[in-house]
């Protein structure tokens, strides 16, 4: 599945979030990111056909962008607002939309009864009846809060999460995500054919197989 | 189980120690963590198939 990240920032250079999340896809096959606010043509709007023929191989789209003032920036709506077309459903392969957002403040600050009485998947509500409209599936939100409270253990983990959410099937399937690893082991002892990778890649197949196996069993019991 | 799991934990810590690479560190400490995730599946699944032989609903 190619995947394409349509990336909206004010100052993505400035921004030790982004910085970090473009380091942390670099490497993967298939992912292709955009930044929109370098798309601009002299006038200050977005070519339609440019944009729209840029994504238009992609089976998954995901736009990823800072929350402030609890929107997405003014350039993203711009973009939405000049070239996104419903036609767009039968002219292009995306099939799955979904959305990165950066949120300065802490995950339980944004629900009801918290500091800022909302959730984070109720401000980009707008989104999910865009990917509606399209015929795209949407996913589920990734979000990414306080950043810069992150612990180092906690940053090793938003690489790999974030990851598994722009390539892997469906993320937040247990037998999915079993999947993605054992195909990440094995990926990356094909690259480094450094042994520890099919060691690991094998011990994920064994314990999967296993477990597949007594699921079958409880299954026949029923 | 639990003897063959702490032996693979242990050699993932020394892979983790000796990786140079942040992307491959990170990498390598997620797989730790979906291998304790799969143990504890299997531990369940077992639990689950054991009361079910036990139940005397089966006798």
């Amino acid at each position: 599945m190619k995947t394409a990240i349509l990336i909206s920032h004010p100052d993505i250079q400035q921004s030790s979030s982004q910085q970090f999340l473009l380091a942390s896809m670099n490497r993967l096959e298939n992912v292709q990111y955009r930044i929109l606010d370098e798309q601009k043509t002299v006038d200050g709007r977005f070519d339609r056909q440019v944009e729209s023929g840029w994504i238009a191989n992609y089976e998954r789209i995901i736009f990823q962008f800072p929350l402030y003032w609890y929107a997405p920036p003014a350039t993203l709506k711009q973009w939405l607002d000049e070239v996104l077309d419903v036609s767009m459903f039968r002219s292009t392969a995306i099939k799955e939309m979904g959305v990165v957002v950066v949120v300065g403040g802490r995950k339980e600050h944004y629900q009801p009864g918290g500091k800022h009485l909302c959730t984070v998947e109720e401000l980009i509500r707008p989104f999910q009846a865009i990917a509606h409209v399209m015929g795209w599936r949407f996913l589920p939100v990734f979000r990414v809060h306080a950043f810069s409270s992150l612990t180092q253990e906690q940053k090793k983990e938003l690489v790999v999460e974030y990851q598994r959410y722009i390539t892997q099937e469906d993320y937040l399937c247990f037998e999915q995500t079993q999947q993605w690893y054992i195909q990440q082991a094995f990926h990356y002892y094909q690259k480094t054919s450094n042994e520890q990778w099919k060691q690991l890649g094998e011990w994920l197949e064994e314990l999967q197989e296993e477990s597949t196996e007594l699921s079958h069993i409880l299954k026949g019991w029923k | 189980m639990m003897d063959s799991i702490e032996w693979k934990l242990d050699q993932i810590d020394c892979w983790i120690e000796n990786s140079t690479d942040y992307v491959e560190q990170a990498l390598l400490c997620s797989i730790r963590q979906m291998l304790l995730q799969q143990v504890n599946r299997i531990e369940q699944q077992k639990a689950e198939l054991d009361g079910r032989m036990w139940s005397p609903k089966e006798w």
